[in-house]
């Protein structure tokens, strides 16, 4: 009798135990899945919707109508689809040149390169852009009139507000995401495949297009594909330098049917449901592609990476690099700051060109405070909310077995698909048509959640793959000397991936301090962060006090930067 | 010279501060598979590549096939794919995005060689490696004994002048080494190609060569046919880098014309002929003796007026399966031997080791030397009839 009433008491006790957590794990699917999933569903819903928030629902097609009949809308859509392919084909080029000079060759001072690229992927494209206003403006751009001081030179021969424009520009943003992951990829190639090729005969060329380009294949495609994300996302640059010359492109041109009376949400969806049902299969295609083949090379002792000698051309080469990544960092930045000390922005041959006063101006404007205060709320929010929920969904994804969990590990991902922009408008409209939510208009918490799901795909894989990497067998030893999964948790994982959840944390505020696509659409005069005050004043006309807002935003986030890449480094985080 | 296949004259490879092939010299006929053997680092891969064209050597000169490929006073370097070769790398250095067929085909392709040609020559050479029926397999769903098969196939395929294995088989487990080993063989008695083979598996290297050169710290210690430089070591290196091997102190006693007798530390009144005349030591001299196990024989007459048996005590018989470990103590050392099952010793008996006066090779006694004798593992040849007969 003894005995079974040991037999009995086991398996109760184990449903107690497991209860819980699976409880949990139930609950965290759901939380994920309703915040990623509602906002797109809804915004397909929105497209179908005619009547303005608020109101009685009426569904029809005039949305989906407009978006394919107005000129403007379809002006909009080919800007975008041309500037994409445009950027991303010649980024492609540079990119990969690049790439594979600072990772394959014996290019002088090839690390502090590679930093300086980093360095630019972090920096937000709004003093970028300003700065290259500065520079490259039709009349008062330093260029244009150093350019036309030369005898042979008459009118101005850049001009910033154009379609080149917005191609350069984007061209000293993308450059540094290019170089980040083509980089590595490079740098893992193993040479005897190359070196393979040569002796059997191949010239160095033939070995480039046979045999390297192959291999790179799987990266090149995963940048060019971010590289359209993000120009779907691109925002901020083709609102200061499209907008004014009638330049639209999707996104500036949402904005436009959003944020001006009447506010024509069904057109605005239908537009953003385009991009979205493309992207995704887009990447879909992408996934499906990369996962056909096989590119798990063989990488024994024989590993080598001689570097390829440029020899004399080494360093002509390292001036054309070096130039390039000064046009990228220190150029923009240096100019804004420069702007920033201007009395009227681009206008040297006036008397007394020089001020503190925009500086002053803006620390006493109590918007600043207001926005500074918004920024670290908001930045705070998205690091604490992304640090818990971004490591147990990796945690409860790369350990836990559970019905669903392919499932939870896609849904995480999917807003790596989406452009934030129209992850704004998803929620936007959400907020609207929920009724429920609708406290959140407005207010800081928003822009948090939109934060929150925008960063959760880089958060969630850099967690995953730090715990893929510190192996089950801790834990494991854990639950042997009794304690439950979320004990385990507390006690081991947590601590052992402290780093990390620094870096997601530092990662989240960062996407505060620097997002403008994500939340320019959710942002109010109360909610807004800096970057958003960096943007209204730039696009209202005040751009001294806009470029010392930026500037600010800059230095900001490239001190987070380097704050997160040294603590990252020494868990091992890929420097991406 | 038409013999001459690769010829390679005075190599110098300089990496920052190190040397890594110092003046290396070396020729490889028509035919031959000639090993560069020796521990890691020791310059064996970089002279390889430099052959192959991957390095460029800081001085010196290589000829393949009567062309010069490298010659640092001529300022003269030829690029790899120019070179007429054939390398199968440690890696295998398949390329993931091809199948076995386009693997190997690649180096057809890349000669604009003819579609019938190239179909007819892949087969051909993949039916000798024994991967008939791999053709359209994605190169990297084989295993590694597979891989390693496309990679010698691809090497081969255009019937190179020479063919360069750089540790072809260090990646596959030991049961696949044996047999890729044994095929390599084959492949190379049947197609007479010319080898230049790095590797630092003795194994390998004694059983594929047709002469092997023994590297150390970049340069060659000896360079000869594989039984030569095992029986006849030129240098104490050589010597304990090929096979296993014995190591007694003594002191030389006597010297004839023919032969010196030693006595070994701490062993009275034994007193050891020795044949080898490669350290002509004074009488009087600190030396040390090395004879490879299998040369030793266990007799059980140890007594000391019989020539060349030195008493040792069994310190301990370790039963490995298939035969006994002795662990012997001589003098003030220790040494183990393995015998056979039957030999029947046990603790604390006394046995004598008779040390062929032939197979004995005297070296002068250096610290480093020394060092590597205090302890040793080794087996003992057909020492187990004598010890019953005995």
């Amino acid at each position: 009798m003894a005995n079974v009433t040991v037999a009995d008491s086991i398996p109760q006790r184990r449903i107690l135990t497991v209860e819980p957590s699976s409880l949990l794990i139930g609950l965290l699917f759901i939380v994920v899945a309703f915040l990623v999933l509602t906002p797109l569903l809804l915004l397909l819903v929105g497209s179908f919707q005619l009547a303005r928030p608020g109101e009685a629902p009426v569904y029809g097609l005039a949305g989906w109508k407009r978006a394919f009949s107005d000129p403007s809308i379809l002006e909009a859509l080919w800007n975008t689809v041309s500037l994409a392919v445009v950027r991303q084909a010649i980024a492609l080029v540079i990119g990969v040149i690049l790439a594979w000079l600072i990772a394959r060759t014996d290019l002088p001072w090839r690390k502090g390169l590679e930093f300086m690229f980093w360095i630019s992927f972090f920096l937000p494209s709004l003093p970028v852009a300003l700065g290259w206003i500065l520079l490259l403006d039709g009349k008062f751009g330093l260029l244009n009139q150093w350019l036309q001081a030369l005898p042979f030179v008459s009118g101005p021969i850049f001009n910033v507000y154009s379609y080149w424009g917005i191609v350069w520009i984007h061209m000293t943003t993308s450059l540094g995401v290019k170089v980040l992951l083509l980089a590595p990829a490079f740098r893992n190639l193993d040479a005897s495949l190359e070196e393979s090729a040569r002796s059997c005969g191949a010239t160095p060329a033939m070995t480039l297009i046979r045999i390297v380009v192959p291999l790179m294949m799987p990266a090149i495609l995963v940048s060019t594909v971010l590289g359209l994300i993000r120009s779907m996302e691109a925002f901020e640059i083709e609102l200061l330098v499209g907008v004014p010359i009638g330049l639209f492109v999707y996104s500036t041109k949402i904005r436009d049917l959003v944020a001006y009376e009447p506010p024509d949400y069904a057109s605005a969806t239908a537009l953003g449901s385009i991009f979205l049902l493309l992207l995704l299969v887009m990447v879909a295609l992408q996934r499906n592609y990369l996962g056909q083949r096989h590119y798990r090379t063989v990488t024994g002792r024989g590993f080598s990476t001689n570097p390829t000698s440029l020899g004399r051309w080494r360093w002509p080469i390292f001036a054309m690099v070096a130039l390039t990544a000064f046009s990228v960092t220190v150029v923009p930045v240096a100019v804004l700051l420069m702007g920033t000390f201007m009395r009227a922005f681009g206008y040297f041959n006036i008397a007394n060109p020089w001020t503190m006063e925009n500086w002053q101006r803006v620390l006493a404007d109590p918007s600043l405070i207001r926005s500074l205060w918004n920024t670290i709320f908001v930045g705070l929010g998205t690091a604490v909310t992304g640090a818990i929920f971004y490591s147990l969904i990796a945690y409860v994804v790369v350990r836990r077995h559970f019905k669903g969990k392919a499932a939870l590990d896609f849904i995480s991902w999917l807003p790596w698909a989406v452009p934030g922009i129209l992850m704004g408008l998803a929620l936007l409209w959400t907020v609207f048509e929920t009724r429920i939510l609708l406290f959140l208009y407005g207010s800081v918490y928003l822009l948090i959640i939109a934060l929150f799901i925008k960063s959760m795909p880089f958060g969630v894989q850099i967690s995953k793959s730090v715990l893929v990497q510190l192996g089950a067998e801790l834990e494991e030893a854990a639950r042997i000397s009794g304690g439950s999964w979320l004990q385990t948790y507390g006690r081991v994982v947590v601590p052992l991936l402290t780093p990390t959840l620094i870096v997601v944390g530092l990662l989240g505020f960062m996407s505060a301090a620097r997002d403008i696509s994500t939340v320019v659409l959710l942002g109010s005069s109360q909610s807004r962060t800096m970057a958003l005050l960096a943007l209204d004043y730039a696009f209202g006309g005040q751009f001294e006090r806009g470029s010392v807002v930026a500037f600010m935003t800059s230095m900001v986030v490239i001190v987070i930067a380097l704050i997160s890449h040294f603590v990252g480094r020494k868990v091992g985080i890929g420097e991406r | 010279m038409s013999e001459t296949f690769l010829e390679v004259r005075n190599l110098v490879k300089i990496f920052g501060k190190l040397t890594a092939v110092d003046n290396v010299s070396f020729k490889v006929e028509q035919g031959e598979v000639v090993t560069l053997l020796g521990p890691s680092g020791c310059g064996k891969t970089t002279t390889l590549r430099m052959v192959a064209g991957f390095e460029k050597p800081n001085a010196g000169e290589v000829e393949i096939a009567g062309r010069v490929v490298v010659s640092t006073n001529r300022r003269i370097q030829v690029p790899p794919e120019r070179r007429d070769i054939g390398m199968v790398f440690q890696s295998y250095a398949i390329w993931p995005h091809m199948t076995v067929f386009e693997n190997v085909a690649f180096p057809l392709k890349v000669r604009h060689a003819n579609r019938q040609e190239i179909k007819e020559r892949v087969e051909k050479t993949l039916d000798l490696v024994g991967l008939a029926n791999f053709s359209d397999r994605p190169a990297i769903l084989l295993s590694g004994g597979q891989q390693q098969r496309v990679s010698l196939a691809r090497a081969l395929v255009y019937s190179p002048s020479i063919l360069l294995l750089d540790e072809p088989l260090s990646n596959l487990d030991a049961k696949l080494r044996e047999q890729m080993r044994i095929e390599l063989k084959r492949l190379q008695q049947q197609l007479g190609f010319t080898v230049l083979f790095v590797t630092h598996d003795q194994i390998e290297a004694m059983s594929l060569s047709t002469r092997l050169a023994v590297m150390n710290q970049g340069h060659i210690e000896q360079l000869g046919p594989p039984q030569e430089v095992y029986e006849r070591p030129q240098t104490p290196f050589v010597e304990d880098f090929l096979g296993r091997i014995l190591r007694f102190r003594g002191t030389v006693t006597e010297r004839q014309s023919n032969y010196q007798v030693v006595e070994f530390d701490g062993v009275k009144n034994v007193q050891v002929r020795v044949s080898d005349g490669a350290e002509q030591a004074a009488v009087g001299k600190k030396i040390l003796v090395a004879i490879r196990p299998e040369d030793v024989r266990v007799e059980r007459d140890h007594a000391p007026g019989r020539g060349n048996i030195i008493p040792c005590d069994v310190e301990n018989v370790l039963h490995l399966g298939r035969e006994y470990e002795l662990v012997l103590r001589v003098a003030d050392r220790v040494c183990t031997i393995t015998v056979p099952r039957e030999s029947g010793s046990k603790v604390g008996q006394t046995i004598g080791l008779y040390l062929p006066a032939e197979h004995l090779r005297v070296w002068a006694a250096t610290a480093a030397l020394e060092e590597t004798g205090t302890e040793q593992t080794t087996r003992a040849g057909s020492a187990a009839r004598d010890f019953r007969a005995g």
